[in-house]
């Protein structure tokens, strides 16, 4: 042992000095953290200040281990100082690692959101995965309480959490983690977007559902579009998981259809005109046949080629319509031609770059979809009702 | 660091001066017994006897028998009642001297009593001390008046424990032969597997009073003549009082003392023996001990066990994998809980997170208290389940079960995450028995750190422990030996244990002069 004293100077030495290095003091057990699982921001509109309702779980206590919702709220002229007003009235530290979703109110979104994002994108705490939402409503007061009166889910996030997730195959909005948020927020070819949520009666109860799409410029909302928008918007960024449902509505004589899309490649190709840029966005979806109301047998050919054509023809007019509106109504562009024109045109993107959103409102923007109907996926010929033919 | 320097040079010195102060003591003890033994042995059997008597202070196991043969010739046999075998010495010594003493003219000599006596192991000795030390040790003394030698005979009395399976290593497919306490029956118990003329068995004694039979086996030309020379040499060096078991000598020759992990490895199953013994080790076995100690050990060999030998390659090989994830669960488990629920509760998953919180709702202890308490009253039970006799290990395992498990969680004393945590690396920590000192001490130093630096903790005892790992060696040969290797006829017998007909080479630092164990295809 003896022998051994220098060794274990040593290592004991080097224990100290890890502990002085790492820093790692935080020995903290389980029962003492509030967990966060949800945090929502607004701003108060007389004093300015920032409001902050946390959503803490906490054990009920005995023995089939249920946790309890509690919300804690603080105020403050930063985040920063809100979170420890937060802290008095929850009456411990709350720990932020587990927030699943951050709704921020919309009078907060249209006064710019930075100063909200920054607290939660650089505290070590807060996962960059975190959903982010945008609520359309005066009062974010009213999105807990909305909550709180038919609890389906324990807690509002988890059920913010459990939408986002419901609404992956849906096609009408993609999930905005923190990162992407960032991503966005600092690309200058592409402005950012967000859900949009809404809280609305049904019969005597409230409900919440994605309302639409917020269409920011910088770090400020300036407006919404449908979030029908959602399918041709996120479908042209990439950002649609596969099997999303395409869906046609009920034109004339053509009864209501929906295509489960296998693949959807949208390519951009930009051109300097003399009246300025013009995109010539084509885009190729095959898909399958998964719904439709009709007796005609789309065995044959000929039927499934009439769909295309007219899938092809709806998201032509629902792509332009999107374009145009955005262009007219808020000039921003959501859609990332900006990053396709650094790409394509490197030279005249230098010259507009600095102004590349009144660049984005000229720009002529044409479609061509190309529709593959793959498979119809029906085992059997359309039921014909009796008498029918 | 001059302190240091200092400090470790004056350590340096004292061991020597201890050595130095050693000796004389030594020389007093030896001079007293040869005061007594030095004399020649007498003519006279009453002087004999009246010697013998004295040195042995009149203990009353000693039977001193005098008799006469027909021819008139006097004779006294000298033994330890109980150790030898009573029925070959009346009837083919006493017996035969009686009877055929007649035929020998003149003053009996040794050769005619050689010529007279049936026994095989006879040998002469002129001296007291001689006949002492044998007499201790199986053999019986034949004095006859007129002749101032004795003649010693080696009986051995057939009195040890039947050959059962040993209960520390037990198997469901494989030989149920386990080594008893007596060494002959241990050496015919390896002799009945190896018929080899090679296999040796080496004598030598230690243990100053209580001069213990120790045997180094080895299979001449498959063995390292290299560690055998370092093995006599180490053996060679042992001063020690008495060797009442092989754990004694273990833990003389060992390589690194203060490390709690074995680097010598040991079994009480023949067959795992002269496998190993035909890998090229070196066995020693020890006198009125069942567990034979092999070297060199390797750490890997804590993960082999003989069955993976005798099942099909693949099952063999897929426990094995399991024994070294065992490993790591049985080290890290209760660390990596401290970790991640004290320092870093965003790696849990949110879900699990709620159930450690409910789980902890109540329970007054930090959890590194409540990890350590428990993984001390788990070593408690352990411990006592093994010395309690066996009707009464079976309540102890109802207490420890029932009370301390359910009722400490319903009490709020302990959480139900703990409990279930200790109880997984108990249970994994019995796949490795040879470790269980290193697996405590490891599992401690994981847990610690663990408390005090989190992940880095963890990290950091891990690193402690593969490089202290890595320090290790056994006779010369590194302890990690082919764990890590990529070579192609090393991965054979490592992680998973290859098919027969693929293992074509003994291990190279072990068997270097004869490698190859059977010709590859």
């Amino acid at each position: 042992m003896k022998r051994h004293i220098r060794q274990i100077a040593l290592l004991v030495i080097l224990c100290l000095a890890i502990t002085f290095v790492t820093g790692c003091w935080g020995y903290k057990d389980v029962d003492e953290l509030f967990i966060v699982i949800g945090g929502y921001l607004d701003r108060d509109p007389i004093t300015k200040e920032f409001i902050l309702y946390a959503e803490v779980l906490k054990p009920k206590g005995g023995k089939g281990g249920e946790m309890e919702k509690e919300v804690v709220s603080g105020k403050g002229d930063t985040i920063f100082a809100a979170i420890r007003d937060a802290l008095i009235s929850g009456g411990g530290k709350l720990y932020w690692g587990h927030t699943q979703v951050w709704v921020i109110g919309r009078r907060l979104a249209e006064s710019g959101i930075i100063a909200s994002l920054d607290m939660i994108s650089r505290g070590t705490e807060i996962r960059t995965d975190t959903n982010v939402l945008i609520y359309d409503g005066d009062n974010i007061k009213e999105l807990i309480e909305a909550h709180s009166k038919n609890a389906l889910q324990n807690s509002m996030a988890q059920h913010l959490s459990s939408m986002i997730e419901d609404y992956r195959l849906s096609g009408k909005f993609v999930a905005t983690p923190i990162w992407k948020v960032l991503s966005e927020l600092t690309s200058t070819g592409t402005s950012l977007t967000m859900p949009l949520l809404e809280i609305y009666m049904a019969g005597d109860s409230m409900q919440m559902d994605v309302k639409g799409i917020a269409v920011f410029h910088t770090d400020r909302m300036v407006g919404d579009i449908d979030r029908d928008y959602g399918l041709f918007l996120y479908g042209f960024k990439g950002d649609l998981d596969k099997e999303y449902i395409l869906y046609l509505p009920e034109i004339n004589d053509i009864p209501a259809n929906a295509l489960e899309v296998a693949s959807t490649e949208y390519k951009t190709e930009i051109k300097e005109g003399a009246n300025g840029l013009t995109a010539k966005v084509r885009c190729e979806i095959t898909a399958d046949l998964t719904s439709f109301i009709s007796d005609k047998d789309y065995l044959e050919m000929d039927t499934i080629v009439f769909l295309e054509r007219e899938y092809e023809r709806y998201i032509r007019e629902e792509f332009l319509k999107m374009v145009r509106e955005v262009q007219s109504k808020y000039g921003v562009d959501i859609f990332g031609f900006g990053d396709q024109t650094r790409i394509q045109l490197p030279d005249y993107w230098q010259k507009v770059k600095g102004d590349w959103n009144a660049a984005f409102r000229g720009m002529e923007v044409e479609i061509e979809p190309h529709v593959h109907i793959t498979m119809t996926g029906m085992a059997h010929e359309p039921f014909v009702p009796a008498g029918g033919e | 660091m001059p302190f240091f320097k200092n400090l470790f040079q004056k350590k340096k010195q004292k061991p020597e001066n201890g050595r130095q102060g050693k000796p004389p003591e030594d020389r007093g003890g030896q001079g007293e017994e040869k005061q007594t033994g030095e004399d020649a042995v007498s003519a006279k059997l009453s002087e004999n006897e009246e010697r013998l008597k004295a040195i042995f202070k009149h203990s009353v196991d000693l039977v001193y028998y005098r008799f006469q043969s027909e021819s008139g010739v006097q004779a006294m046999t000298v033994y330890i009642e109980g150790i030898v075998n009573k029925q070959m010495l009346s009837k083919d010594i006493m017996g035969a001297f009686i009877s055929k003493m007649n035929e020998v003219e003149g003053a009996p000599d040794v050769e005619s009593l050689k010529k007279a006596l049936y026994v095989p192991s006879l040998k002469e000795a002129e001296k007291m001390e001689e006949v002492i030390a044998k007499i201790t040790y199986n053999h019986v003394a034949f004095f006859v008046e007129g002749l101032d030698k004795a003649l010693v005979i080696e009986l051995p009395a057939e009195n040890s424990r039947g050959i059962e399976e040993p209960s520390a290593e037990i198997v469901s497919r494989g030989p149920r032969e386990g080594f008893v306490e007596n060494i002959s029956v241990n050496r015919m118990l390896i002799r009945r597997i190896v018929h080899n003329p090679d296999l040796v068995f080496e004598e030598l004694n230690l243990g100053k009073q209580t001069k213990t039979s120790i045997n180094l086996i080895y299979i001449d030309g498959i063995h390292n003549p290299g560690i055998l020379k370092e093995v006599k040499k180490r053996l060679g060096r042992i001063d020690i009082d008495a060797i009442l078991d092989s754990g004694y000598i273990q833990g003389l020759i060992k390589d690194r003392a203060y490390s709690p992990y074995n680097t010598i490895g040991i079994t009480e199953r023949p067959d795992v023996l002269a496998g190993r013994l035909l890998e090229g080790r070196i066995a020693i076995l020890c006198n009125g001990s069942p567990v034979v100690l092999t070297l060199p050990y390797l750490f890997m060999e804590n993960f082999q066990a003989s069955e993976d030998y005798y099942n099909s390659f693949i099952g063999a090989s897929l426990l094995r994998i399991l024994r070294y994830i065992a490993f790591m669960v049985t080290i890290l488990t209760p660390g990596l809980y401290v970790a991640l629920s004290t320092h870093h509760q965003a790696m849990l998953p949110t879900k699990l997170l709620f159930s450690f919180i409910s789980a902890r709702e109540g329970v007054p202890f930090p959890t590194i208290i409540e990890v350590i308490a428990l993984i001390i009253v788990f070593e408690l039970l352990k411990e006592t389940g093994v010395r309690m006799p066996k009707a009464i290990g079976q309540t102890i395992s109802i207490v420890g079960a029932l009370v301390l498990g359910q009722a400490a969680v319903e009490a709020r004393f302990v959480s139900a995450p703990v409990v279930i945590i200790v109880a997984i690396t108990g249970i994994t920590s019995f796949f490795f028995y040879e470790l269980n000192g290193a697996i405590i001490v490891s599992r401690f130093l994981v847990t610690i750190m663990s408390a005090i630096l989190g992940m880095y903790g963890v990290m950091f005892s891990l690193i402690i422990i593969t490089l202290h790992l890595i320090s290790l060696t056994s006779f010369g040969i590194p302890y990690v030996s082919y764990i890590g290797s990529l070579k192609y006829q090393e991965m054979k017998d490592t992680i998973i244990r290859g098919p027969w007909w693929l293992m074509n080479l003994r291990p190279k630092d072990m068997s270097p002069h004869n490698t190859r164990r059977r010709k590859s295809l």
